[in-house]
């Protein structure tokens, strides 16, 4: 997929949402070998500092880690990628929250609709 | 450093001079074939006039080319564009100017030696083979008597003389550009000018020089010694070579100053 | 250490300032973007970065020494006008830098042509203006050096020859070196650059890191930009 930058947002924090994105659905799977900066600050166009800096965040949060020689691997531990979902997943609810809360639906109609979609969802996905 | 960009100066003259080397050279030949076939009838045939006209016109223009170059490859080479990427090489001004005038040099004595083997080409081509061998043994004969005299001496000297001006004057027009280039607008003008300017401060210097020389009695010195042969005599010579080399090394510093310390691409 | 130094770097023409008493420490491992409306004094920055021109007043340092024929062997330039000689054909150019410039890679060089399909035998005032800024590109990208100035390299070119452009600098990115791009389209090189200078009537009006200015005024570099320069 292209990458493509917002304006006003840092680029490396959207480098980062992207590849937290991308692990946390499994594009990248646990244990495997991330491509090295160099390698995606060229497929991204960016500087490679700012993937570098990208990279380094997602280490800190214990998403990567390092092996000396052969480089960054996804973190195979199953309590930290469950708490990446959740994380992405929270900002997720809220975003769209906030949306429905603003055409003026209520915390209660909200649930129901969602409630509703799960059912709908789950029957399409049987008849399938 | 010096030598690849003489090199690069070598293939850049090259490219224009050798060719124009080759047609005189080519034209001299056919004229030595008419000469031999048609004797001096050749040169009232309109053939005849044709060929030694285009036979002229490239000596000219082989010798106007050099000029031309000598100057131009400076100019446009080192002020031009293209100085964007002569003055970005790792060599130092005095290497850039230094090779210009080098390679300069190396072309015009190449001219020299063309020259020569243009006049040897049409001999070759125009006379029968044994007046050809007779030619260069009687030419060898000469060479050999005069190494012997102290004629040989003065031919050296007198040559060495003649790089010298001619490096002199070389200088003085590269000094002239660099001057020039000080303006930020309308340098070619500024080139000229300067080049009378230069002129005439050094000739005033010059005669300055002489007249303190004939006033303070020192030039004296060199004129009770002189024997009256203006070409062979050192009382003349020393001095051409001294003035010629100083005005070289004023030319040098101050073409270098110019161009080191005050160079402003455009 | 800083490997480019601007002190009280001044720069008059006559009676016009093209930079007026320029402080500046650039570090290596950085890609600098050099910006500014025409006459701002980027080119001027850059040539006397070079040596090309006299400063007027203050110096400019590379790897702590003055411009001169030392700093030249480290520093590859690309100007921003035709500066080779247009009778060599590419190949005899490429040579020339080999022969001159150590840190010439000719096998790096000779493959980027190959890959954008070049003739090395074509001489180079037979090509097309953007092959042409391909070339020299090229050449100065092949290079081994401690600091690139690269003067408006995507002025003027086709979309798919900037983005070979970038791609080229991205590629080539080095710890050891510093990259300064001057160039007015901020938009396209901003994901390229680590921090951005802001030249006005030969001032710095701001010297930052793009991800700190992009995070600090909400904005891209490039609507910052036309937002400075509005007036």
């Amino acid at each position: 997929m292209k990458w493509t930058f917002e304006n006003g947002i840092p680029i490396y924090l959207q480098i980062l949402g992207r590849l937290r994105t991308e692990i946390a659905s499994g594009a990248y799977p646990p244990g495997v070998k991330l491509p090295a900066v160099r390698e995606l600050a060229l497929e991204a166009g960016v500087n490679p500092n700012t993937m570098q800096r990208a990279f380094a965040e997602l280490e800190r949060d214990g998403l990567v880690y390092t092996q000396r020689t052969s480089g960054r691997f996804v973190t195979e531990d199953a309590e930290v990628l469950k708490n990446l979902r959740k994380t992405l997943s929270e900002d997720v609810i809220e975003e769209m929250c906030t949306r429905l809360m603003h055409l003026g639906m209520s915390r209660e109609e909200i649930l129901s609709a969602v409630q509703e979609w799960a059912g709908e969802a789950s029957g399409k996905a049987k008849n399938m | 450093m010096l030598t690849k960009l003489i090199g690069y100066e070598m293939k850049a003259f090259g490219r224009i001079i050798l060719p124009l080397y080759a047609a005189t050279i080519g034209m001299a030949i056919i004229m030595g074939v008419g000469i031999r076939v048609l004797d001096e009838r050749l040169f009232s045939t309109l053939l005849g006039a044709v060929i030694i006209m285009i036979f002229v016109s490239l000596i000219i223009a082989t010798m106007v080319m050099t000029g031309l170059l000598c100057v131009q490859r400076f100019y446009r080479n080192l002020l031009g564009n293209e100085g964007y990427l002569m003055f970005s090489l790792p060599a130092g001004t005095h290497q850039l100017i230094l090779a210009k005038v080098l390679s300069s040099l190396i072309w015009a004595l190449l001219g020299g030696l063309a020259g020569i083997c243009t006049v040897l080409v049409m001999g070759l081509a125009a006379a029968p083979m044994q007046d050809t061998i007779r030619f260069f043994k009687e030419i060898s004969i000469h060479l050999r008597m005069l190494s012997l005299g102290k004629e040989m001496g003065a031919v050296a000297v007198w040559f060495v003389i003649l790089i010298l001006v001619f490096v002199s004057a070389l200088m003085h027009i590269y000094t002239a550009i660099a001057v020039g280039h000080q303006w930020t607008a309308h340098r070619v003008l500024g080139s000229v000018l300067a080049f009378f300017g230069i002129g005439i401060i050094r000739n005033t210097i010059g005669s300055l020089v002489g007249q303190i020389g004939y006033r303070s009695g020192w030039a004296d010195f060199f004129l009770e010694r002189f024997d009256g042969n203006l070409l062979l005599s050192w009382q003349f010579q020393v001095p051409v070579i001294v003035s010629t080399l100083l005005l070289i090394a004023v030319y040098s510093a101050v073409t270098w100053y110019f161009l080191d310390r005050r160079l402003n691409l455009e | 250490m800083a490997v480019l130094e601007c002190r009280h770097l001044t720069k008059r023409y006559g009676k016009l300032t093209a930079l007026d008493n320029i402080d500046l420490l650039l570090e290596p491992g950085r890609i600098i973007g050099l910006v500014g409306p025409n006459g701002s004094g980027k080119t001027t920055l850059i040539k006397l970065a070079q040596h090309l021109l006299t400063p007027t007043d203050g110096e400019i340092l590379i790897d702590g020494i003055r411009p001169g024929a030392q700093t030249k062997a480290i520093v590859s330039y690309l100007p921003d006008r035709d500066f080779l000689p247009a009778w060599m054909d590419v190949e005899s150019l490429l040579r020339f830098y080999e022969d001159f410039y150590e840190d010439f890679d000719m096998n790096k060089a000779m493959q980027m042509l190959q890959a954008l399909n070049i003739e090395p035998r074509r001489p180079f005032k037979a090509l097309s203006k953007g092959t042409k800024e391909k070339v020299q590109l090229i050449m100065t990208m092949s290079r081994g050096a401690k600091v690139y100035l690269l003067d408006e390299p995507i002025a003027g070119v086709d979309p798919a020859a900037r983005d070979y452009i970038l791609r080229t600098i991205i590629g080539n990115y080095s710890e050891n070196a510093l990259v300064l791009i001057s160039t007015h389209l901020i938009a396209d090189v901003e994901p390229v650059l680590d921090e951005v200078i802001f030249l006005k009537q030969g001032h710095v009006e701001l010297h930052e890191n793009t991800d700190a200015l992009r995070e600090r005024t909400g904005m891209s570099v490039d609507n910052y930009f036309r937002e400075v320069y509005r007036c």
